[in-house]
């Protein structure tokens, strides 16, 4: 079976060939190879190319897995995909973050997505008080002070 | 490139919020309006925010303990006259508490929210005292033994509680206007599920089923398929090696099973295929282990590491329970 490549064009102009096993984990980019012609390059606006980089690098990692034992991947396999994983997104700065977490959802690429949103539940906001995750995320307060009164009212212990 | 994280769309935030915790989950909704407003929509999706926690009791406060985040939140309402009632059983974010006058209620473990039974002195006429120092251990704030048991639904708030009592099993269904008690039942053990309460009989070692269904309680007899089976409760230890395909978690003691898959994130033991307990259900060689966790997979005991001297029980709070008491209490 002749491997076949897709080319991927990020919002700025750079272009990725991936190979098509690699850029079909994303459930977006099939639609998109259906409505454009098949041979061209298929134009992402939405995402620049240092995330389309980081995509494609999670894309190539989790394929190459998926393959390697014959579909069902051994637990020690599943182990190193999951440092793996840690240690990709352990890498990132926050702004990336936040776009690959825009990415992976644009790009419907589930897993990523889910990684994503866990490691943003648990590193930015997990453990942190509310004036912690605002700072941590920039956040403005734009309660009142009664309606934030009020929001922590209703679950009082959770702050103690 | 700006990253406003206030303003992700909702289904994006909503994802981030169902990955929190119990805890994080809620104190995330105080951070900002947007926030507060997509948590409301939010559903229990992902394991990590479903599992056991331990209520911790002690003569001036009650703890609740969240094992994933390893933290005590106070719970600032009075709870409980601890020096005078117990806690019988638990069910979601739910306790079955009774005084030493023989009162039974209902307490929200967040809230504090408490619904009344009818007095059982003034509903039924016994031909026997009910002892309330049978129930009521006042040197401790659970109730000896496994023979009751509370169940109450998370969305419409019908509940049934039973409890047994020197060959008697007393049983209240939420709208009745009384008490039931059924003779000759000597419990050692209940639950309670799909209207129908199981429970385990001391004369014959067997489970029996009392079907709850619209306003009778008779006892299933062609229907019980454990009818014939008699557990040996002395002798024989039956092994478990996994429960129910490793995607439940049981809370020994309470009848109550967690179905659904848990990771274990924090190390602390919670996690699919493993058993929580207290001290009223394992003997222990060294004797001081209260509450713990029993991990099926490395068979090993993780003792709680906190408060080794509160006394202690499991509960596993309902998420959807919680948000919609808050929910209704702004409106």
């Amino acid at each position: 079976m002749s491997k076949k490549n897709i080319v991927l064009k990020s919002s700025n102009g750079i272009i990725f060939e991936v190979e098509e096993a690699v850029a079909l984990q994303s459930e977006t980019i099939p639609y998109m190879i259906e409505d454009d012609c098949a041979n061209d390059t298929i134009p992402l606006a939405n995402v620049t190319g240092d995330i389309l980089a980081l995509v494609i690098e999670y894309c190539k990692k989790h394929v190459v897995v998926a393959d390697g034992d014959g579909g069902g991947s051994s637990s020690s396999s599943q182990e190193d995909l999951k440092n793996w994983d840690a240690q990709f997104m352990n890498d990132l700065d926050q702004s990336k973050i936040f776009n690959l977490l825009l990415a992976a959802d644009f790009l419907n690429i589930k897993t990523l997505f889910d990684l994503t949103c866990q490691f943003v539940a648990d590193t930015m906001i997990k453990g942190k008080s509310v004036e912690e995750v605002r700072r941590t995320l920039n956040i403005e307060k734009d309660y009142t002070s009664e309606e934030e009164a009020k929001a922590r009212q209703e679950n009082e212990w959770a702050f103690k | 490139m700006s990253n406003d994280w206030s303003k992700l769309s909702p289904d994006l935030l909503r994802s981030i919020l169902e990955s929190l915790s119990f805890t994080g989950f809620h104190r995330a909704r105080a951070v900002c309006s947007n926030w507060y407003t997509v948590s409301k929509t939010c559903r229990p999706r992902k394991s990590p925010r479903l599992y056991p926690w331990q209520i911790l009791f002690d003569k001036h406060a009650t703890y609740g303990l969240d094992p994933v985040e390893d933290k005590m939140h106070e719970l600032s309402h009075p709870l409980l006259d601890l020096s005078s009632s117990c806690v019988m059983d638990s069910c979601s974010s739910w306790l079955l508490v009774v005084d030493l006058d023989l009162e039974f209620y209902l307490v929200h473990v967040f809230t504090g929210e408490r619904i009344y039974l009818p007095w059982i002195k003034s509903s039924l006429t016994l031909p026997f005292e009910v002892r309330s120092e049978y129930l009521v251990d006042r040197a401790g704030y659970v109730c000896p033994g496994n023979s009751a048991c509370l169940w109450i639904s998370e969305t419409t708030r019908d509940f049934v509680v039973a409890w047994s009592y020197e060959g008697y099993l007393f049983s209240y269904k939420d709208g009745d206007d009384s008490w039931r008690h059924h003779r000759g039942i000597d419990c050692v053990s209940m639950a309670y599920k799909d209207e129908k309460l199981y429970y385990l009989c001391k004369t014959d070692s067997c489970i029996k089923i009392l079907d709850f269904y619209g306003g009778s309680s008779e006892e299933l007899i062609q229907e019980n398929p454990y009818r014939n089976y008699p557990m040996d409760m002395r002798n024989r230890w039956e092994r478990v090696d996994n429960i129910e395909g490793d995607h439940e978690m049981l809370i020994y003691g309470h009848g109550v099973t967690i179905s659904a898959p848990i990771e274990d994130t924090s190390g602390c033991g919670i996690a699919s295929d493993a058993i929580c307990f207290r001290d009223d259900d394992v003997f222990l060689s060294n004797g001081e282990t209260k509450c713990g966790v029993f991990d099926l997979v490395r068979r090993r005991i993780i003792p709680s590491s906190h408060v080794a001297h509160l006394e202690s029980f499991w509960f596993a709070p309902a998420f959807r329970d919680v948000l919609k008491v808050f929910d209704t209490d702004t409106k």
